[in-house]
């Protein structure tokens, strides 16, 4: 019996080690990848026009401009957004920073808190044109890969994730994600409440090299029950700068004036 | 997992996001608008409005009898610019322009939003200076500045500066009513430090103070109204510490010539992804308002209150409640006591006392409430705007309410509105002679 033993153990020393079956990806590290791949490094703005269709028709058009800076805190965007389009929002500003949101109007020349379900922007949440690190606000798990048609009808090999919220306070509670296989750039995404029902899905198109990397620099965001809503969101102008910090409390929203200001 | 309708309909397509016409996104839509930049750039921040407006009267209210109505027009022109001098100096223009009676209203215009003729209010005219840059600019403001504070709804305790402040109006709004009333002439220092911001506002005495007569004549069509903004010296310091994300709070200290010092507050915090609660207070000795029986003045340690909570549904509609504390107000009994008091002379005093309150936007009974309805693009359709509010003064069973509609086309908003006082014939709202009003307007914005 020891003799045996021993044998059996002289063999597993000597055999060769069985294949490892290949690691599967670290599900945050993809999420990281991909925040990457949608937000430039540090401090950036960038202008938005948002085109609201019904039934193939343009119904709204929007135009805002975003300035996004990381916060030194949270690692989370403080965003400062200057509404320019249509003419009766135009100088409206909206201020995020972690919970803290406001709404300045300068007809008013008042702040005022609002909640984040509070709509502003037609279709669109405020959350759809806010820089946001989905690595912060999201737990990823893996849920396998698939073939996915981006909004060109292009089919890419990708990783799809599913993303819990880890806040009650962010705009979707979960999110089903479909990323590159090989660049981790977004190409599909389904926003979903906590229960699972579908809110809208989001084809990210146009991909340009902005600031060194390939990123999308287009959503294409159709409402969950109503296919024939859809809107369209364009990035253009994406500039990294620095900004005050001041730019992002609500006290200096009565002074700001933009580049200016 | 699963895949959604969307999905499954762009993968029996074949083709990319048929729900879009082709060439849809930015370049075809940003086209217009850049065609329309240079008129923009030099009419910007001018609204031209066109008004027809309904007034139902009851003239026994007035000491006349029966009751009246009337049809009017009004033209106003609105303008709001900010001019950036220099990187470092602003200049800030505010201005509205009415022009009433194109129509043959009533020459009875008690009550209604001001009298005929052409009233303009001056509302802000100052520059602003960025002394310091870094992380703690400095600014100093100095001019005609609407001074606004507080986050109540329906009434604003801490809003120091709204006495007597409003020329002219389309609308019993509250919040509308912020926005049309003249500033005072103020030198203002502003300092946003990473803490926090503070500000100091002082208000020389430029006039005599405003008599309560003189509020209802009518005056030159480019009066200043200094009497009512400046006719006494003020000061004002508020700080404004960053506690944390969910909550925040200005402090407020107020003084006045012959008043009393005030102390406010203002909290606003978040309760959840959908709720936000606002406080505001305000603390100070006050002159009660008087029963019908009271000859001497008295005065008290006392408190103004607003406190209320916004619920925003998932449809996008935000529904507000408040509840309204006014310590100098009157209380039921003597809201009651003016209402069995017969005399003329009472009737007269009574009258006196809401034309005063009304004046300087604080309420008449000690107990009130207010609620607000608001939906943005209502009912999906875009551009869309319906609201609606109720002021409610408890302590005499009194209120006021009134309901919106306007449609916002580009340039072009087409709104109409409807309100109405009612209550006891002695009380804050159902004393007015105006019962029922409607208006309805277009407007071209630049």
């Amino acid at each position: 019996m020891r003799k045996t033993l021993i044998l059996a153990m002289i063999a597993a020393m000597a055999s060769p080690a069985a294949p490892a079956a290949p690691a599967l990806p670290d599900p945050q590290a993809l999420l990281q990848s991909a925040d990457a791949v949608r937000n430039p490094q540090g401090s950036f703005s960038t202008e938005i026009t948002l085109n609201e269709y019904r039934q193939r028709h343009l119904i709204a058009t929007s135009s805002l401009v975003v300035y996004s800076q990381p916060s030194p805190d949270s690692g989370q965007y403080n965003n400062l957004i200057k509404f320019t389009q249509p003419v009766d929002d135009a100088g409206k500003l909206m201020l995020r920073n972690g919970i803290d949101l406001w709404l300045f109007d300068p007809v008013s020349s008042a702040s005022i808190r609002i909640s984040p379900q509070a709509r502003l922007l037609g279709q669109a949440s405020n959350g759809d044109v806010m820089s946001t690190v989905w690595a912060k606000d999201y737990a990823a798990t893996l849920t396998g890969d698939a073939s996915v048609a981006d909004g060109d009808g292009v089919s890419h090999p990708c990783r799809a994730l599913h993303l819990v919220a880890q806040r009650p306070d962010v705009t979707y509670q979960a999110i089903d994600l479909w990323l590159d296989q090989a660049t981790s750039a977004p190409v599909r995404a389904e926003y979903r409440t906590q229960e699972g029902r579908l809110l809208k899905t989001a084809y990210f198109r146009h991909f340009e090299t902005v600031l060194g990397v390939t990123r999308p620099t287009e959503t294409v965001i159709i409402d969950g029950l109503n296919p024939d809503w859809v809107t369209v969101m364009d990035s253009s102008h994406i500039v990294a700068r620095t900004m005050p910090a001041s730019w992002f409390q609500r006290s200096y929203l009565g002074r700001f004036a933009g580049d200016a200001g | 997992m699963s895949s959604s309708p969307a999905t499954t309909a762009l993968a029996q397509t074949g083709s990319p996001l048929p729900w879009l016409p082709p060439g849809a996104g930015a370049p075809a839509a940003a086209a217009p608008a850049a065609a329309t930049v240079s008129i923009d750039s030099v009419l910007q921040g001018l609204s031209v409005q066109a008004w027809y407006e309904h007034f139902d009267y009851d003239l026994s209210l007035a000491g006349g009898h029966g009751s009246a109505t009337g049809d009017d027009s009004r033209v106003v022109i609105d303008y709001r610019r900010q001019f950036a001098l220099t990187p470092w100096l602003d200049l800030h223009l505010s201005d509205r322009f009415d022009d009433t009676g194109l129509l043959d209203g009533p020459s009875f215009a008690q009550g209604s939003f001001t009298a005929h003729g052409a009233v303009n209010s001056l509302r802000e005219a100052y520059v602003a200076v960025r002394l310091t840059d870094g992380a703690s600019p400095l600014f100093i403001d100095a001019g005609r500045i609407n001074v606004r504070n507080g986050v109540g709804s329906g009434y604003n305790p801490t809003d120091y500066f709204k006495t007597d402040a409003v020329l002219s109006s389309t609308t019993f709004d509250p919040n509308a009513l912020r926005e049309d009333r003249l500033g005072v002439v103020a030198a203002q220092a502003q300092q946003i430090a990473p803490w926090g911001a503070w500000s100091l506002t002082l208000a020389p005495r430029l006039a005599s103070p405003i008599s309560a007569d003189a509020l209802q004549q009518k005056r030159a069509p480019f009066y200043l109204g200094l009497d009512r903004t400046n006719g006494e010296s003020a000061a004002l310091l508020k700080v404004s510490p960053q506690i944390n994300q969910a909550m925040s709070a200005d402090v407020l200290v107020f003084a006045q010539q012959a008043h009393a010092v005030q102390l406010g507050l203002d909290l606003s915090a978040l309760l959840s992804s959908s709720v936000v609660a606002n406080a505001e207070i305000s603390v100070g000795r006050q002159t009660l308002l008087p029963g019908p029986g009271d000859s001497a003045e008295k005065q008290a340690w006392t408190a103004r209150s607003a406190v209320n909570i916004t619920w925003t549904t998932p449809q996008g509609i935000d529904l507000t409640v408040e509840n309204l504390f006014v310590g100098d107000g009157l209380n039921g009994g003597q809201a009651s006591a003016w209402s069995r008091a017969s005399s003329a002379s009472a009737q007269q005093r009574y009258a006196a006392l809401v034309e005063q309150r009304s004046d300087s936007q604080e309420p008449l009974g000690r107990f009130g409430a207010f609620a607000r309805i608001g939906w943005r693009d209502a009912f999906a359709h875009r551009g869309l705007s319906l609201s609606a509010f109720v002021l409610a003064d408890e302590s005499d069973g009194s209120l006021l309410w009134q309901a919106s509609a306007s449609q916002s086309l580009g340039h072009w908003t087409v709104g109409a509105t409807g309100g109405a006082f009612s209550g006891p014939r002695v009380s804050e709202f159902g004393s007015n002679p105006l019962r029922v009003y409607f208006t309805m307007h277009v407007a071209r914005t630049f």
